[in-house]
C-alpha cells in the first residue's frame, strides 16, 4: 500500500454522480465544456454556489442557467509549499468575476508571467484522474488564462 | 438565575509536534486546570462539560468526543455535556456556549476543554486533512487550503490601500518576538523583519513566518455563575460581553470589497455594546492571527484604527507594549501554532492570567479589559471581552 493510497481512503473530490448527488447537473453540464449554476424562478436570483433553496428568498424552485465561460481575475496568489497530498506545486488559486458571480478557481496551463489582476481567464475543466469510484469519472471547474 | 459568568481557572499545554495522542492531550490540559485550584474544585462538583474540537474524527479517527474526555478526567456531568465544532472559532464559540448554560440554569460549574490532534505521519494528509474546514465540494476539492485562502485576502488589501510584505511580516515579528516569554508557545525563537521576509514562500504574499504552523494541543478553563465564582478563587474573571456573526461561508460569497469584514464589526460592536465599553477600553486582545493579515485586518474590524489604517498602527507601535492595546501578547497563532479547537481556549487563559496579575514576563502592566477573537473564515466572527470587575 502506497502512502497516497493510505490517506486517499477519504476522497477529497466530491461525488458527483446523479445516484449521489441532487446537483449532478452542474457536473454533466461541466464535462461538456459549461459552466452552469442556479437561478431562482420567483426572485430571479443566480447564486453560486448552486442551491436547492434560494438564499435570497428561500424558494426551491429553481432553473439551471448558463454563467459565462470566461472571467476576469479580483485576487489571486501562487502557491509554492504546504500542499495537500497528491498535488505538486506551484499551485495559482484566483477569486475571478464571473457574469454575476464571484468563483473560486485553480488556474491550470497558466504562466505566471501572465497573472494579473484584471487578467481574462476562461474555463479549462480538469478531469480527477483519481476516481472514487470505478464507475465514477469526474470534474473540476478549474481555469486558464485567456490567449 | 445568574446573569454572569466567570472563568475561574485555566490550563494550557505546551503546544508543538507533541509526542502525546488526542486522549493524552486531554489529559494534561484538563489536569492541569484542575490542580490548579489547589483542592477547591474536585471532578465531582463540574455539573457540565463542553469539548472544543475540529476533527478528531479525520485526525485520531474517533468521533463521541466529549464523552470519551469525560471519561478520561473522571468527570460525569449530570447536567450538561456537549462538543462544539465551529472550525478555528469553537473555543470562543463554546465558551457562549458555556455561557448560555449557565444564565439558562442549565448548568453551573461548566468545563471547557479545547484540544486538536493536528499532526498525522503524513505532512501532505495533514495539510489535506484541513481542507475539510472550507468548502470541500466547490473550494477545497481544487486543493484550496487555508493560506491561499488568506493570501487572497492579503493580495486585495495590498492593492486597495499600498500593504506591503513588510507591513505583513511587522506582524510575524511582533508575535514572534512576544511568544519568547511564552514556555507553551509552538515557536519561541523570535524573528526578525529579515528573517520573516527571506523565509521561503508559502503562497504570496505570505512566507511560512506570515502562516500559522500546524500544531497539536489543548487548553482548558472552568467557567461558573458569578455567585458560585469567588467559591473556586478570589480573583474571578469575568465575561463582560460576546458576539459573534456569519455572513459568507465560502469564499465566493464574501463582498466585494475582500479586505473589510462585515462580520467582524457586526460580532465587536455586539461584544462592545454587551460589556458597556468602547474599542480604545481594550487594554489587551487575542486575536486571530492565522496569518499576518488577519491581525491587521483585526484591529480595523475591531475599530482600534480606521479601514487601511492598520499597517501605520502596528508600525507605530500601537498594538504592542507601551501602545494602545497589547495584541496577541501569548505570541498569537503566528507563534504559539494553531491546535485548532483549542485555540480559542488558550487565548481566554491568557486573557484570564493577564486580567489577574499572573503572566509573568508577559504581563500587560494594569490590564483591566481583555478581549477574544477568532475568525472561521474571512465571513464569520466571534468575539469575547473579559474584566476584573463584575
Amino acid at each position: 500500500m502506497t502512502t497516497e493510497n493510505y490517506v486517499f481512503t477519504i476522497d477529497p473530490v466530491p461525488m458527483q454522480g446523479k445516484e449521489h448527488n441532487k446537483l449532478y447537473p452542474f457536473y454533466e453540464a461541466l464535462k461538456e465544456g459549461r459552466l452552469t449554476t442556479t437561478s431562482c424562478l420567483d426572485c430571479a436570483k443566480v447564486a453560486w454556489p448552486p442551491r436547492q433553496t434560494c438564499p435570497a428568498c428561500w424558494s426551491s424552485k429553481m432553473e439551471w442557467v448558463d454563467l459565462p465561460t470566461t472571467g476576469t481575475i479580483i485576487s489571486f496568489t501562487i502557491q509554492e509549499a504546504g500542499f495537500p497530498i497528491g498535488y505538486s506545486g506551484p499551485l495559482i488559486f484566483a477569486l475571478i468575476k464571473v457574469g454575476p458571480v464571484k468563483f473560486v478557481t485553480r488556474l491550470v496551463d497558466t504562466d505566471r508571467a501572465d497573472m494579473h489582476k484584471g487578467a481574462n481567464v476562461e474555463l479549462a475543466v480538469t478531469r480527477v484522474d483519481t476516481p472514487a469510484l470505478p464507475t465514477e469519472a469526474r470534474v473540476l471547474p478549474t481555469f486558464k488564462i485567456s490567449k | 438565575m445568574s446573569k454572569k459568568v466567570a472563568v475561574v481557572a485555566a490550563a494550557v499545554t505546551k503546544f508543538g509536534f507533541r509526542n502525546a495522542s488526542y486522549r493524552d492531550l486531554i489529559s494534561e490540559a484538563g489536569q492541569a486546570c484542575l490542580s490548579s485550584l489547589e483542592g477547591a474544585l474536585k471532578p465531582g462538583d463540574i455539573d457540565g462539560f463542553i469539548l472544543s474540537t475540529v476533527m478528531p474524527e479525520r485526525t485520531v479517527f474517533q468521533g463521541h468526543v466529549a464523552s470519551l474526555a469525560e471519561e478520561t478526567l473522571g468527570i460525569r456531568p449530570d447536567r450538561l455535556s456537549v462538543r462544539v465544532e465551529h472550525m478555528c472559532a469553537s473555543g470562543n464559540v463554546a465558551l457562549r456556549t458555556a455561557y448560555s448554560a449557565i444564565v439558562s440554569g442549565l448548568a453551573e460549574v461548566v468545563m471547557v476543554l479545547g484540544v486538536e490532534k493536528l499532526n498525522t505521519p503524513v505532512p501532505g494528509e495533514t495539510i489535506l486533512n484541513m481542507g475539510a474546514g472550507l468548502d470541500r465540494e466547490w473550494e477545497s476539492s481544487m486543493g484550496m487550503t487555508a493560506p491561499p485562502v488568506f493570501a487572497l485576502i492579503a493580495q486585495y488589501h495590498m492593492d486597495q490601500y499600498g500593504t506591503t510584505e513588510e507591513d505583513l511580516a511587522r506582524v510575524a515579528v511582533k508575535n514572534h518576538t512576544h511568544s519568547m516569554n511564552n514556555p507553551n508557545a509552538h515557536f519561541q525563537k523570535g524573528a526578525t523583519l529579515e528573517k520573516v521576509l527571506t523565509s521561503r514562500v508559502i503562497s504570496t504574499p505570505f512566507k511560512l513566518l506570515d502562516c500559522s504552523p500546524v500544531s497539536d494541543g489543548a487548553a482548558a478553563i472552568i467557567v461558573t455563575s458569578e455567585e458560585r465564582a469567588k467559591d473556586f478563587t478570589a480573583k474571578p474573571v469575568y465575561l463582560l460581553g460576546t458576539g459573534q456573526a456569519v455572513e459568507s461561508f465560502t469564499l465566493a460569497n464574501l463582498p466585494d470589497n475582500l479586505s473589510h469584514w462585515p462580520a467582524l464589526v457586526k460580532a465587536g460592536k455586539a461584544a462592545y455594546n454587551m460589556a458597556g465599553i468602547q474599542p480604545q477600553d481594550v487594554d489587551l486582545a487575542e486575536v486571530h492571527d492565522c496569518f499576518s493579515i488577519a491581525e491587521l485586518l483585526a484591529y480595523e474590524g475591531l475599530g482600534w484604527c480606521d479601514q487601511g489604517e492598520s499597517a501605520a498602527f502596528l508600525k507605530e507601535g500601537r498594538s504592542d507594549y507601551g501602545g494602545n492595546v497589547v495584541v496577541n501578547p501569548r505570541g498569537g497563532l503566528l507563534a504559539c501554532g494553531h491546535p485548532l479547537g483549542a485555540t480559542g481556549v488558550a487565548q481566554i487563559a491568557e486573557i484570564f492570567w493577564q486580567l489577574r496579575d499572573e503572566a509573568g514576563l508577559r504581563q500587560v502592566k494594569d490590564a483591566q479589559i481583555g478581549l477574544t477573537h477568532n475568525n472561521s473564515g474571512p465571513g464569520e466572527h466571534t468575539v469575547n471581552i473579559f474584566g476584573i470587575e463584575n
